[in-house]
């Protein structure tokens, strides 16, 4: 069967360049605009612990301390953010993927914990109460 | 063709496109949002043979009851987005502009806008831009990738259905 392509596809392909062109040239901007990116630890909607991340830190990591014995350890790299260890039932949160653009975010429902990943060092917004 | 024909052709269409979602997301993605798209094939089959308020209403099945068997209310928030907005844009292609778009084009089309809609929810529901920046790029390639073999699929189907005795279409 014949199904030509027709010059609106051109068109169309020449319209998904000039979004990539768009999407790298935000990502250019948004590195160069300074601020860089932190990692925010909340527990219970509290923010307990936040560092910021940039090109060449020293790896950190540290145990979030949920009460009752229940713990969370995050490790922070510039290549990512990861719950390395739990001790949570579910243990979603260490089977999460890494994460490492503003607004990810690994979150442990049982001990009510949330990392994220924010722009720049402003307070986070209102959005997304996941834990609470 | 009359309406019960019509209701039952479209029941079928939805209940495919359905499995065609649900079967997407067995397949691993390479990418986080990267999917072959395979639902859009019956959107793009029904906004051909039947019409644009019939595409429409597949996409909006389709995606409430996909992602109340699948997903999460967040899930069906970004399925929603993507398919009127990918809708929307073939629609307004393929009704105006026919005559300059293949159905390869615009099945592209529909896949760049669905990631786009969807990119946009994302931006929203974590109240940062970045987002969109950052995984415009990506998955705009991927988009122009699927979309190509989604418009073939499209193709052949719409072309087999049309050569059918059964299928008696009021709509070109």
């Amino acid at each position: 069967m014949k199904m030509p392509m027709k010059i609106g596809d051109l068109a169309v392909y020449l319209f998904a360049v000039v979004l990539i062109a768009i999407g790298l040239m935000g990502v250019y901007a948004m590195g160069t605009q300074g601020g860089g990116k932190s990692v925010v630890v909340e527990l219970d909607g509290r923010e307990v612990y936040s560092c910021r991340i940039y090109k060449g830190m020293a790896p950190v990591e540290f145990r979030v301390d949920a009460g009752n014995g229940k713990y969370n350890v995050v490790s922070v790299t510039y290549e990512g953010v990861k719950v390395k260890e739990a001790n949570c039932p579910d243990q979603v949160c260490v089977k999460s993927a890494s994460i490492r653009y503003a607004g990810q975010a690994i979150v442990c429902l049982p001990h009510r914990v949330v990392v994220r990943i924010t722009a720049g060092h402003e307070e986070t917004p209102d959005v997304d109460d996941i834990a609470s | 063709m009359n309406r019960v024909r019509k209701m039952v052709m479209l029941a079928l269409i939805i209940s495919q496109a359905l499995v065609l979602h649900l079967i997407e997301g067995f397949i691993p993605v390479v990418a986080p949002g990267i999917k072959l798209g395979l639902a859009n094939i019956m959107t793009l089959v029904t906004l051909v043979l039947y019409g644009f308020k019939e595409a429409l209403m597949v996409v909006v099945v389709r995606s409430v009851l996909g992602s109340l068997l699948s997903g999460s209310v967040t899930a069906m928030l970004y399925s929603l987005a993507g398919g009127i907005l990918s809708c929307l844009a073939m629609g307004w292609l393929y009704f105006r502009w026919r005559a300059y778009f293949s159905i390869i084009g615009i099945s592209t089309a529909g896949a760049i806008f669905h990631n786009i809609g969807q990119l946009l929810v994302a931006s929203w529901v974590f109240g940062t831009i970045g987002i969109l920046f950052t995984y415009l790029p990506m998955l705009t390639v991927a988009a122009a990738g699927t979309g190509f073999f989604v418009g073939l699929t499209s193709g052949y189907i719409i072309k087999y259905l049309r050569e059918q005795k059964w299928f008696k279409w009021e709509r070109g």
